[in-house]
């Protein structure tokens, strides 16, 4: 079964010009465990797809499957269980919560899915191995705001593992990171998805990182087209 | 990591903005509760005096015409097994000594230990040292000017006997004063502020020992009214009073007269009402009917016998028709005196002149019948029988008839030595006799149809006595219940809700505090929508993020509600304070205590803390539905184009053209009209503005397609057109506030002008005047006028409309009771119909035109319905009725009948009464004499000199005259305090929302900080940027205070022209001032404090 499945999707929206068409019939396939780089110039549609992908948004047309699945079809209940088991996200800007610590930031998923069989305990020794494996077991306590920025990312990654994903979507996750912070991050997140065969999409415009992936692809003037390596 | 945790955390994190919410809430929920207490402490206040008014009395037997033993108080407390005491309850006025200081209308108590009994106390040591003299209680003490020991003059009405209003009774006779010493000043809690009637102004008394006033008034041990302190059910009281009850309870006396071998029935009123004459024939077959009335003259060709009485005798029993009974209507038996007086015998025909018997108040007539001599009788059984005469005063008691002074005019000089002889004699034996239908079509009055009942001596007293008993039912012949603790409970409960008014006038702090709450949460989520975008992104269910973010508000609304609802106490305080003083008006200044009730603190509190939740929900909601994705990438307002903008231009135009038509239009109409038309028009104005100002505000000035940017101000404009939502909700706010504020607070009501405009409260009249004791007579009389020494050559001409009026609670907005038993005046409906006077607002769907309402008045709508009119302050608020609606009362038989509101006034002189025809009037309450209230015309320039010439004519009367335009404005001073307070609180409430100003102006700085450091990086000075950032927000402060307050000035045009109270304006300037002030304020501190940071710092986290 593949992990992911695009359809012809197409995806629009309104402007002060008309009807704005970013996505013309993109059509996919993912095989679990497989790592993607998807790429393209500013504003050609990169986040658009990825939210997408990740059901936090629908596609004005075509289908998308996960897993075997399609989010189009489930109710709100459901859709955002599935989110929050099968996959995991890694925004640009972290958006870890300034008032909780590293610990309780990385553990905040686990208060959405009512894990009432996990105690509270092994969800805690679980989000510290996470944060040991990202190298903040340390730092667990700290709020946000005395991390480094690729600290924050590192933690950001940590919490998108919490609930052991299928797949993870990072959104230029080391877009607003040095290059050599840029290059830790990264090298985490294959690791993870060679370790652990969690399918990997990163956006992103380098073409460095988009190397080093195993598929490639380039998002231009609404469609998508595979590079090859 | 849990739920509560979070919150905490988040609290704690965003700690002033946290206050922030949770002052909001704290003040919303002081306002709301704060103004539910004010309703509790006028409601206690209220019980309170009904508890002083009327202590344990719950029961009241009345008896409004005659007087009863003061046994029968006792002999009903051994039925009833209760509580009860006999009282006197007369009208009066009281004076000093001096004539300096005087009070026309007092309730005169004539009251023993019983009555001490049944106070709140159950104590009134004050009793026991009445003695001789007089306690006032002291309210009365206060108006009067007296303390213990000095004297006073105080004058009665006289009661009992011939109603002082019949033609016959003297007009000396109607009042007795007496001069007496204070022996003490009655306070409330000693019962001193005793009242039957639920008025929420205080009752003025004066207390006298019971038997010694009975003495004063030449009665013997009596009382005209019993106090019962229990619950009683009607049918209970009724019994009791059935079987205690006796003859003379109901005014009535039974005496053998031997010489005649008849037992009689009199009445000490003279006159034998309907109702209890039907009952006295019915109650022996042989019962014979009689009615002697006293005639001018008895004339036959030319020869005239003057001032005789004449008598009729009937019975309706065939069996025992005689002579008398059997008499045709024109025929007539004369004694032997009279037909030798008078040259007559049988078949001559003989004229009688007499008065028609009635009111004082109507012009007196005389009138002529003939009648054919039927028979002459000798000087012996009923020819000479002179107890066929009943008691006229003045006329059957004295020994000489030149020394008669009765109510009617008589010519002493045509009483002649045989006539004087003849009363030595025979005294009144009546001279002739006539068919007692006749009798009965020619001098049968309102005040009854016989003057006695006779019943065969062979019947015996005793049994008569008995038998007496049952066909009349005390209950019709004039005695009547008066349920008054529960009339006095309905009254204060269903008094006009002061906790919802003041809520109502609190509604710009409450709407301020609501708003102010929903902004500082909304503004505090806005600071964590990123947080919720993650949210979503994590798989956290729409309504599972509502929970969390609702907890962090619920916490602070819960803390916000507890420390408000401390905070209440305060505000109520403050409330109460300021309707004792400042606003007394609002309360026709009575004294309205602090006091609180837990159930109502408790539901503020859940109240607050709910409308601040629900305020919290609407702002979350809104969040909630915007897409994870835009929430992340910091989109928190929905994207809105010039397109949506398209269609406010033209509907604005629209707008503006229907609120011009509308106030052209109102020209055309009255000024009651035009006013609310103006309002509409405003309100249309104000909607134009604010949707041109949403045109501009979308219009985006520069952009894309626009100029550049070309000064700081342009700058400025221009970014108002970043967050047009919020930009414009602060000026739609803004406006609709002062307009509001200023468009219903200073749109007082005043006097016309011209108080001769009949179509207005003043009904075209310039002085209304009211006597403490009735008048009995016809002012617009002239010779009425010269008895009284009435000299109008000063003054100009003048004009009465008399009313009639049945004392009752005051049903306006100077009583904070809701009325049971509101005040009933009886007029002559073409008065009022001739002058047309007053303004009819809504009428009996069906009926009449306007321009003939008074002539609902008249209508017939079956027995025991009356048709009623009251002003919109008496019908709509007093009674809470409307037009078509009923209200049961009771007439002075304890009769129930109902009065039909067939119309409403306008505002009126009349507030707080309800007007009924005067025929209507008297059919129900006949032992209600004389006029008490006068609308009266004149000149308006002399309206001075008229009032006191009446006032020093009509001093013995108790007369006090005012000008309709000063009791106008002294009853639209209540809805004027009203309209005041609601100014000042509104007031309060828009400074309140320049902080919400403050805060929006903080959240845009906030939002903008990375444009703004940028701005600096490139050269901008913080001076500058300030500047740009204060310029933005005091546009939209100033054009919403400017749209605001042009716009309800235009609502009130209509009250400009007529009278705006200049104190009103001087709060409104203040309160737009401090708005403009407190706005800037705000703008410049939230400014300051939002630049603070540097920036590097902001473009760091850029």
């Amino acid at each position: 079964m593949m992990m992911l499945e695009l359809d012809n999707i197409t995806k629009s929206y309104a402007s002060a010009c008309g009807r704005l068409e970013v996505l013309r019939g993109i059509s996919a396939r993912v095989e679990p465990g497989q790592s993607i780089s998807i790429a393209g110039s500013s504003g050609c549609g990169k986040s658009t797809l990825l939210n997408l992908i990740g059901a936090l948004d629908k596609p004005d047309s075509g289908t998308i499957r996960l897993g075997g699945q399609n989010p189009a079809e489930m109710d709100e209940r459901a859709l955002a269980a599935f989110r929050n088991r099968k996959i995991g996200f890694v925004f640009q800007l972290h958006h870890l919560l300034p008032q909780c610590t590293v610990l309780e930031n990385v553990l905040l998923p686990t208060l959405a899915g009512g894990r009432a069989r996990e105690s509270a305990l092994s969800l805690q020794q679980r989000a510290m191995q996470i944060l040991e494996r990202v190298g903040l077991s340390d730092r667990a306590h700290e709020l946000p705001a005395r991390l480094s920025g690729g600290q924050r990312q590192r933690a950001a990654v940590a919490r998108a593992l919490i609930n052991r994903p299928q797949l993870l979507l990072a959104d230029e996750p080391t877009g607003s990171l040095d290059e050599e912070t840029a290059e830790s991050v990264m090298g985490l997140l294959l690791d993870l998805n060679r370790s652990q065969k969690i399918t990997l999409i990163v956006v992103t415009h380098s073409s460095r990182l988009a190397g080093r992936m195993e598929r490639r692809f380039e998002l231009r003037q609404g469609k998508l087209v595979e590079r090859p390596l | 990591m849990n739920q509560v945790r979070w919150i905490i955390r988040s609290l704690l994190f965003y700690k002033w903005i946290s206050a922030g919410i949770l002052l909001s809430a704290l003040t919303a929920t002081a306002v709301l509760t704060g103004s539910l207490l004010v309703g509790d402490s006028v409601q206690i206040t209220l019980a309170r005096q009904m508890e002083n008014r009327l202590g344990k009395v719950r029961l009241a037997l009345l008896s409004p015409h005659t007087f009863f033993r003061s046994q029968l108080a006792e002999d009903l407390s051994d039925c009833l097994d209760a509580q009860t005491a006999g009282v006197w309850l007369l009208n009066g006025r009281i004076e000093n000594v001096e004539g300096t200081q005087r009070v026309n209308r007092i309730t005169v108590l004539g009251v023993d230990d019983s009555f001490a009994l049944m106070g709140p106390s159950g104590k009134a040591p004050w009793i026991e040292s009445l003695g001789e003299g007089l306690a006032v209680n002291t309210e009365l003490a206060d108006r009067l000017g007296v303390s213990a020991g000095q004297e006073v003059i105080l004058t009665l009405q006289k009661t009992g006997g011939l109603s002082a209003e019949s033609t016959l009774s003297p007009l000396s006779e109607a009042q007795q004063s007496f001069r007496l010493t204070i022996s003490a000043i009655v306070s409330d809690d000693s019962f001193g502020s005793f009242a039957l009637s639920a008025d929420s102004t205080g009752a003025l008394n004066a207390f006298a020992d019971r038997r010694t006033l009975a003495r004063w008034l030449d009665q013997s041990d009596q009382a005209n009214i019993v106090l019962i302190g229990k619950e009683v059910s009607p049918t209970a009281a009724a019994e009791a009073l059935r079987k205690s009850v006796r003859l003379e309870d109901l005014g009535l006396t039974v005496r053998a007269i031997e010489a005649t071998h008849f037992i009689e029935v009199q009445s000490r009123n003279v006159f034998i009402n309907r109702e209890i004459s039907e009952g006295l024939l019915k109650a022996d077959p042989s019962a014979l009917g009689v009615l002697t009335y006293f005639v001018n003259e008895i004339a036959k060709d030319g020869r005239r016998c003057p001032y005789s009485m004449v008598s009729a005798v009937g019975s309706s029993d065939p069996a025992k028709m005689n002579t008398f009974t059997r008499l045709a209507d024109d025929e007539i038996i004369l004694n032997e005196w009279l037909a030798e007086d008078l040259k007559a015998d049988a078949g001559d025909t003989v004229t009688l002149k007499y008065y028609i018997p009635g009111s004082k108040t109507d012009r007196l007539t005389e009138q002529t019948e003939s009648f054919r001599v039927h028979s002459v009788i000798p000087m012996m059984g009923l020819g000479a029988d002179s107890t066929l005469m009943p008691e006229f005063p003045s006329l059957a008691d004295v020994d000489n008839c030149r020394d008669w002074k009765p109510g009617i005019p008589i010519d002493l000089g045509k009483i002649r030595p045989q006539d004087e002889a003849y009363w030595n004699k025979y005294r009144g034996a009546a001279k002739a006799f006539i068919s007692l239908p006749t009798a009965r079509r020619l001098w049968a009055n309102r005040f009854g149809d016989l003057t006695a009942v006779r019943y065969p001596a062979k019947i015996g007293l005793q049994r008569l006595k008995d038998t007496l008993r049952q066909p009349i039912d005390p209950l019709s012949a004039g005695l009547s219940f008066d349920a008054v603790g529960a009339r006095g409970q309905k009254a204060a409960a269903g008094m006009t809700n002061f906790g919802a008014l003041f809520a109502g006038l609190s509604m710009f702090l409450l709407g301020s505090a609501l708003i102010l709450t929903a902004l500082t949460f909304h503004f505090s989520i806005q600071r964590q929508a990123d947080q919720i975008g993650l949210f979503k992104a994590l798989g956290f269910t729409a309504r599972r993020i509502c929970r969390m973010f609702l907890g962090q508000g619920l916490t602070l609304a819960v803390v916000g509600s507890i420390l408000g609802t401390a905070l209440a106490l305060l505000y109520t305080r403050l409330l109460v304070w300021a309707l004792s003083t400042l606003w007394s008006g609002a309360v026709a200044g009575s004294a309205v205590e602090f006091h609180i009730r837990p159930f109502t603190l408790i539901a503020g509190g859940v109240a607050g803390l709910l409308v601040s939740l629900i305020s919290m929900l609407i702002g979350l909601r809104k969040l909630l539905d915007r897409p994870a994705a835009d929430l992340l990438g910091g989109a928190v307002e929905p994207p809105t184009t010039a397109k949506a903008a398209r269609w406010n231009l033209p509907i604005s135009i629209l707008l503006g053209l229907a609120a011009l038509s509308l106030a052209i239009g109102s020209l055309a109409v009255g000024v009651q009209q035009a006013a609310s038309i103006f309002f509409i028009s405003a309100a249309f104005l104000l909607s134009a503005a604010i949707l041109l100002g949403r045109f501009f505000l979308l219009r985006r000035p520069f952009g894309p397609s626009g100029t550049p940017p070309r000064s700081i101000l342009y700058l400025a404009i221009g970014n108002l057109s970043s967050r047009p939502g919020r930009s414009l909700a602060v000026l739609a706010t803004m406006a609709a506030g002062v307009f509001l504020v200023t468009a219903v607070g200073l749109n007082r009501k005043s006097p016309p002008r011209d108080v001769l405009v009949r179509q207005s409260g003043t009904g075209g009249f310039v002085l209304l005047a009211e006597s403490g004791l009735p008048v009995l007579g016809d002012l617009n009389d002239p010779n009425f006028q010269a008895e009284l020494n009435l000299d109008l050559r000063q003054t100009g001409p003048a004009a009465f409309v008399p009313l009639r009026v049945r004392a009752g609670e005051d049903a306006g907005c100077l009583n904070l009771n809701r009325a049971q038993q509101p005040r009933l005046l009886g007029v002559r409906t073409a008065d009022l119909r001739q002058r047309n006077s007053f303004v009819f607002g809504r009428l009996l769907k069906g009926t009449l035109t306007a321009a003939e309402g008074w002539d609902l008045l008249d209508l017939d709508f079956g027995p025991d319905i009356v048709p009623a009119v009251g002003d919109i302050g008496t019908v709509r608020w007093g009674l809470g009725l409307g037009v078509g609606d009923t209200l049961t009362q009771q007439d002075q038989f304890g009769r129930l009948f109902r009065l039909k509101i067939v119309a409403i006034l306008d505002s009126s002189v009349l507030q707080g009464s309800l007007l009924i025809s005067e025929a209507n009037f008297t059919a129900h309450f006949g032992s209600v004499c004389g006029y008490q209230m006068f609308l009266i015309d004149g000149l308006p320039e002399k309206a001075g000199k008229l009032s006191a010439a009446l006032t020093k004519a009509l001093r013995r009367f108790g007369l006090e005259a005012v000008s309709t335009r000063q009791k106008l404005a002294a009853l639209n001073a209540v809805e004027n305090t009203y309209l005041a307070i609601f100014l000042v609180l509104g007031g309060l409430g828009l400074l309140l929302g320049t902080v919400g100003l403050g805060l929006v102006v903080w959240l845009n700085i906030l939002d903008r900080r990375g444009e703004l450091a940028m701005m600096q990086a490139v050269g901008f000075d913080r001076p500058v940027l300030f500047e740009m950032l204060w310029m933005e927000h005091t546009i939209l402060l100033t054009a919403g205070v400017i749209a605001g307050s042009l716009t309800a000035l235009i609502a009130i045009l209509p009250a400009l022209s007529s009278e705006v109270s200049r104190a009103n304006f001087g709060i409104l300037l203040l309160t737009l001032i401090l708005i403009l002030f407190s706005g800037w304020l705000w703008i410049r501190l939230a400014a300051s404090a939002a630049l603070s940071g540097t920036a590097l710092a902001a473009l760091r986290n850029e």
